[in-house]
């Protein structure tokens, strides 16, 4: 690997770049997916390929292949300076980059078992099981279960000296059931939707979630749903569980923190946000109770990693305080709009994209209590659990989001089921209403593996450590 | 050819059921962002995939390298995962050849290069007379091969350019999109000007109540109802599971019967290979018939499973989605925006949608923002800009209230969906529960 990450380091040198990074990727994915009785899809993926971003007059190229034979490899270098040449020709400041500390070092996140290692008929038996228990119950039509596992082993070299090699695994999983019956499909997921719960650990991570245990109740609850009420069309108490509280983290705050859609540099596709770096130290983002860090040095976290894909330190930062936004997401080259350096969140998915700024573990720091207590202090209102699906505006403000499942909350107890829940709100007026965190007992880090961003279109590993949260006077029920 | 490459693997396979699929793409995206170049990409991608299947037994191998060391591990190791997972009851063998030709892709010329595309943002930019643009200039350009023990055997290419364009004035935007065979298929001056005149018609905004309005959808509007129809509810597979909004609607009416959509492959403005992830031919097929949910789309499988024959929609085998329509095309009807325009008291024009989202797939309901231009329309006439609205919507109702069908067909670009061609639509009812800032 280090042979070509320097061979092509040289060449874009050698052509008339004033500066170059190289990251050379090997890359192996192992996803299952079962249905019912059947596997229904078993992908063993391995990758490798060479990216190399230069700047030449001021402006960025990139160019990759997967092909790493040398011409193909000097070939990529020449055409990423060639790309940078013609970047110049529509540019309008040359790109500075804020100083990063030379760094030569190895890094790797720390696992108890090796996914790879373990048996795929293991892997498959687990799974089928789970998705047995699950069609068994009444009205459950189908029964699924996944798991994913990344290997990635990434060699990153720049003109300035760094060579970081890192190598990191990544584990995920979980189960769902489709309970239908006359029209209505009505699912709940284990331990979150959309694949469930993902991090940077190893098997343990699909161990410790325990599926076969939590199958039965899943399927009775999407069983259930089929009987329950529509929820009602009113203004209420809302409690979310953690892991809603992550996607409403992921998509109110994540994404309007990053600094180049805050200068407009996502504005064709994503969009751009609410914020303007002239917030910083006065925007009242929330309550007094919200404390917002994003923390890449999290163990475990699936937004975690030892450098970013420009070779900076991961590093914790203080995002929000006390309601109050301080700082925000920054690469080298924005982090100069504000005077500073970069707090180490640009990642490129792959050895096939540029890096480009991302969340890490954007997290709700907890407070105090349980789930429980919090429901016990809660008088009336609704608690909703596992999201369903999402959707904002392209400045990040208005926002709805559907669950898979609520439960009234009457006299600080919960009662009746209800179907299809969802909520509104504007970003700073929702987290405003947030009136109660619970503590670390409850607290998480959820793993999101598919954040969109950029063109071509990029999907950024991100995690979220939140737990239950209340939130005031919030419209539910949208229809 | 790349099919010889995969040729040796099959035949180093020979007894086993075995299919090789191989995608060679060369892309060049140039991005732009406050009227500069600002990101510039340039990639080589080849992925082979090698799918085995041993008594009924299916493993599946991706590699990205092609020397015959690594292919002949992949084969291997497909094999060896084959053995390990349970067997598939329904497994109805590998597809056999069906006789079809097809034109190769003519407008495949001399690689373009980043000087030309940089040419065309500045072009674009400079058409912008001063407004702020961003958005990004693409061009693809994609092999398929298709191998497998049956005799199957096709590959073919083809080049994609598009541009997608966002155009900001002080507090409003424009957007404009078009997508072609060749670059010189875009007029970049025509599509930096209508952006630009929306952004400057979008100047302050003011906000209109939530509620239930007549629409003018222009063409990337229609495209999201499309697409999240397509994504939704004619595949085989949801259907077969009772996950399509067409369970027991097949033959009945569901829509306006001014409302017409196909799976297109074959219109001349469409972008289609030849033939599906499979290697069998794509077909037209008609989905909704003046209102009338007629056919499904099909893939190997579920067309054994089902009794009908493969459509050519498979995705890559194994997957869990099952077949899905690629080419989702709207047929016009015979009016023009003016007209619609004209012919409404009070409704909103709507430019395009934001990060659409489904909300119960059953009822085809789905969610989402106005973005880039929202307009009001009162006495059949355009009078202001108005703040961004979020709609909770079901399609097919939507779909009922179509008043007219635009003449002119667009390709729309839907993010992470196949683009469709579709035409503008007044629709008489439609569903507004938000507004934001």
């Amino acid at each position: 690997m280090k042979d070509i990450a320097y061979e092509a380091l040289n060449i874009a040198l050698e052509s008339g770049a004033s500066f170059c990074e190289v990251r050379v990727l090997k890359k192996r994915y192992q996803g299952i997916n079962v249905k019912n009785e059947i596997v229904e899809s078993l992908v063993d993926q391995t990758e490798e390929g060479i990216g190399i971003r230069v700047i030449v007059n001021g402006a960025w190229g990139f160019a990759g292949t997967s092909v790493l034979d040398r011409d193909k490899i000097v070939e990529a270098a020449k055409r990423a300076v060639q790309i940078a040449k013609a970047s110049s020709l529509a540019k309008k400041n040359d790109v500075v980059l804020s100083p990063a500390p030379k760094i030569i070092t190895t890094w790797s996140n720390k696992i108890k078992i090796n996914p790879f290692d373990v048996p795929l008929d293991k892997k498959v038996s687990l799974l089928l099981e789970a998705a047995k228990i699950m069609s068994k119950v009444k009205d459950v039509k189908i029964a699924e279960g996944s798991m994913d596992f990344w290997e990635t082993e990434k060699l990153f070299v720049n003109s300035e000296g760094s060579e970081i090699l890192q190598h990191i695994i990544e584990s995920g999983g979980g189960i769902a059931a489709y309970a239908i019956r006359e029209g209505d499909v009505q699912r709940r997921s284990y331990p979150n939707s959309f694949g469930g719960q993902y991090e940077t650990r190893g098997y343990e991570v699909i161990e410790e979630i325990d599926l076969l245990s939590n199958a039965q109740r899943i399927a009775e609850e999407a069983s259930a749903l089929l009987d329950a009420p529509q929820c009602p069309s009113i203004t209420t108490t809302l409690i979310l569980d953690g892991s809603q509280v992550a996607l409403q983290v992921h998509e109110s705050i994540g994404h309007p923190i990053e600094l180049d859609r805050i200068l407009g540099m996502e504005a064709s596709y994503a969009g751009t946000s609410f914020i303007s770096v002239e917030d910083i130290g006065s925007l009242k983002y929330g309550s007094k109770i919200m404390n917002i860090t994003a923390d890449a040095t999290l163990p475990g976290g699936l937004g975690s990693f030892g450098y970013d894909d420009e070779g900076v330190p991961a590093q914790r930062v203080e995002i929000i305080r006390e309601g109050i936004l301080q700082n925000l997401l920054t690469n080298r080259e924005t982090a100069v709009v504000l005077g500073k350096t970069s707090n180490g969140t640009c990642r490129a998915d792959g050895w096939k994209n540029i890096p480009l700024i991302r969340m890490t573990n954007i997290n709700l720091e907890p407070v105090e209590g349980t789930l429980e207590d919090l429901i016990k202090d809660t008088e009336e209102g609704i608690f909703m659990s596992t999201n369903k699906s999402w959707s904002i505006d392209d400045k990040r403000l208005n926002f709805q989001f559907g669950l898979e499942i609520a439960w009234e909350i009457k006299n600080g107890r919960l009662t009746r089921i209800l179907k299809n829940p969802n909520y509104t709100g504007i970003t700073p007026e929702f987290w405003g209403s947030l009136d109660a965190v619970c503590g670390p007992s409850e607290w998480k880090i959820w793993g999101v593996p598919n954040c969109g961003k950029g063109q071509p279109g990029q999907l950024a590993h991100v995690g979220h450590g939140t737990s239950p949260a209340r939130f005031r006077n919030v419209r539910v029920g949208v229809r | 050819m790349y099919t010889d490459i995969l040729m040796r693997i099959i035949e180093k396979a020979k007894g086993i059921d075995t299919e090789c699929l191989l995608m060679y793409t060369k892309r060049t995206l140039t991005r732009f962002a406050n009227s500069y170049i600002h990101q510039n990409v340039s990639v080589d991608e080849i992925d082979l995939s090698i799918r085995v299947v041993l008594d009924n037994r299916t493993g599946k191998v991706s590699v990205n390298q092609l020397s015959n060391d690594v292919l002949d591990k992949a084969l291997e190791r497909a094999i060896e995962i084959a053995k390990l997972t349970p067997p598939d009851p329904d497994y109805y063998g590998l597809p056999t050849p069906v006789s079809f030709s097809y034109k190769k892709d003519s407008s495949l010329t001399e690689e373009i290069n980043p000087e030309a595309l940089a040419q065309k943002v500045i072009e674009f930019i400079k058409a912008t007379d001063g407004l702020n643009a961003s958005g990004a200039l693409e061009v693809n350009d994609t092999t398929i091969a298709i191998v497998n023990s049956n005799g199957i055997s096709v590959e073919d290419r083809r080049l994609m350019c598009s541009l997608e364009s966002v155009v900001q004035d002080e507090d409003s935007s424009g957007y404009a999109y078009a997508m072609g065979k060749t670059l010189d298929s875009i007029d970049f001056v025509s599509l930096a000007k209508t952006a630009s005149k929306k952004a400057r018609s979008g100047k302050n905004p003011v906000e209109v109540s939530p509620g239930s309005y007549t629409v003018i959808l222009e063409p990337q509007a229609v495209g999201t109802l499309v697409s999240f129809l397509g994504l939704i509810g004619f595949g085989a597979k949801q259907f077969e599971e009772g996950r399509s909004f067409l369970v027991g609607k097949l033959g009945e009416r569901v829509t306006s019967e001014l409302i017409n959509i196909w799976d297109y492959p074959s219109h001349p403005m469409g972008i289609s290979f030849p033939f599906d992830f499979e290697g069998l031919p794509r077909q037209d097929v008609t989905l909704i018939e003046r209102g009338i949910a007629k056919n499904l789309v099909y893939d190997f499988k579920y067309g054994k499973k089902m009794g009908k024959p493969s459509t050519g929609n498979a995705l890559p085998q194994p997957n869990t989605d099952g077949p899905i329509p690629f080419n989702l095309t709207l047929l016009p009807g015979d009016s023009s925006i003016e007209d619609m325009i004209s012919s409404t008291k009070r409704g909103i024009l709507v430019t395009r949608f934001h990060y659409t989202n489904i909300v119960d797939p059953i009822k085809t309901i789905i969610t989402g923002m106005t973005r880039d231009g929202t307009f009001l329309i009162e006495d059949g006439e355009v009078t202001r800009p108005i703040k961004n609205m979020r709609f909770t919507q079901s399609i097919l109702e939507a779909l009922d209230s179509t008043e007219t069908v635009g003449k002119d067909l667009y390709i729309a670009g839907e993010h992470f969906i196949f683009p469709t061609l579709v035409p503008a639509l007044k629709l008489n009812d439609f569903h507004f529960t938000g507004v934001t800032r």
